[in-house]
């Protein structure tokens, strides 16, 4: 179609089209983009057991002297440390372990037994098993025939 | 050095079954090189040892691994296209603390060598 001078939008009715091929274009790289990033740390998982709360949280490289935990009433707290420097002598290639810093409070969801916390590190991921204190344990309830 | 894909399906493919298989997560991986080796480093969390597998084909490296996260297998996969200069028999490989270490030793001939100078 060619171009009209009373047309309200010349600029679209030219360059539409060539607008959509390059959004299409574009959005083949956010495409292949996404699936080429390497994986992001998960956050951490918050998963009830009924008698516990448990956390876990992926942090491979980590050290158990980088990690800090404190438990205040019921916040919980995590200081977590990675430091990733290269090894001596060797040139990098590609570097995408990152490493970090970062401090995390979370807001349980219920009352915990402070002397019943459990942390341990396996293969790279925390897990914290908080026991439930006394008032907040699942309670089964009969159900009587009147 | 180049990254290839994991694996890749048509769309359509994966996600209809997107319930039972994930697409393979590709884990961080650090690169480094000196006149003997090459280093990788990947983070893999939460999967054991006997779960890794790395495979050396030439000019192909490829290393893989299964987690179970609740009721879901997470697949972790990444494929390097590497030069030919590496020697099959000086690869090792180790895990500790979610991070797997793959060292690739330099076939004797791309070594550097030196000569010693004798005099007469």
């Amino acid at each position: 179609m060619l171009f009209r001078l009373d047309d309200h939008e010349p600029f679209t009715a030219h360059f539409g089209p060539m607008e959509d091929f390059r959004r299409r274009f574009e959005r083949v790289f956010e495409e292949l983009d996404r699936e080429w990033k390497p994986a992001r740390a998960a956050a951490p998982l918050f998963a009830d057991r009924g008698d516990a709360i448990e956390l876990t949280a992926d942090l491979p490289g980590v050290a158990e002297s980088d990690l800090s935990l404190t438990l205040n009433q019921d916040v919980l707290t995590l200081g977590v440390k990675r430091v990733v420097a290269g090894p001596e002598g060797y040139r990098p290639h590609r570097q995408e372990r990152a490493g970090f810093q970062a401090t995390r409070s979370f807001a349980l969801p219920c009352r915990v037994d402070p002397e019943k916390v459990r942390a341990t590190m396996e293969n790279g991921v925390l897990t914290v098993r908080l026991a439930k204190a006394p008032e907040s344990q699942p309670r089964r309830v009969s159900v009587n025939v009147a | 050095m180049q990254t290839q894909e994991a694996t890749r399906k048509p769309r359509h493919e994966s996600r209809s079954e997107a319930v039972q298989t994930l697409r393979p997560i590709a884990p961080p991986v650090d690169i480094y090189e000196n006149e003997q080796e090459l280093l990788l480093l990947a983070d893999l969390p939460g999967v054991t040892r006997e779960a890794i597998t790395v495979q050396f084909e030439p000019e192909k490296l490829t290393f893989e691994a299964a987690r179970v996260v609740g009721d879901q297998t997470v697949q972790y996969k990444r494929v390097f296209t590497v030069a030919p200069i590496f020697d099959a028999d000086r690869i090792s490989a180790s895990y500790e603390r979610g991070v797997l270490r793959l060292t690739l030793g330099k076939s004797a001939a791309v070594r550097p060598r030196q000569i010693p100078v004798t005099s007469r």
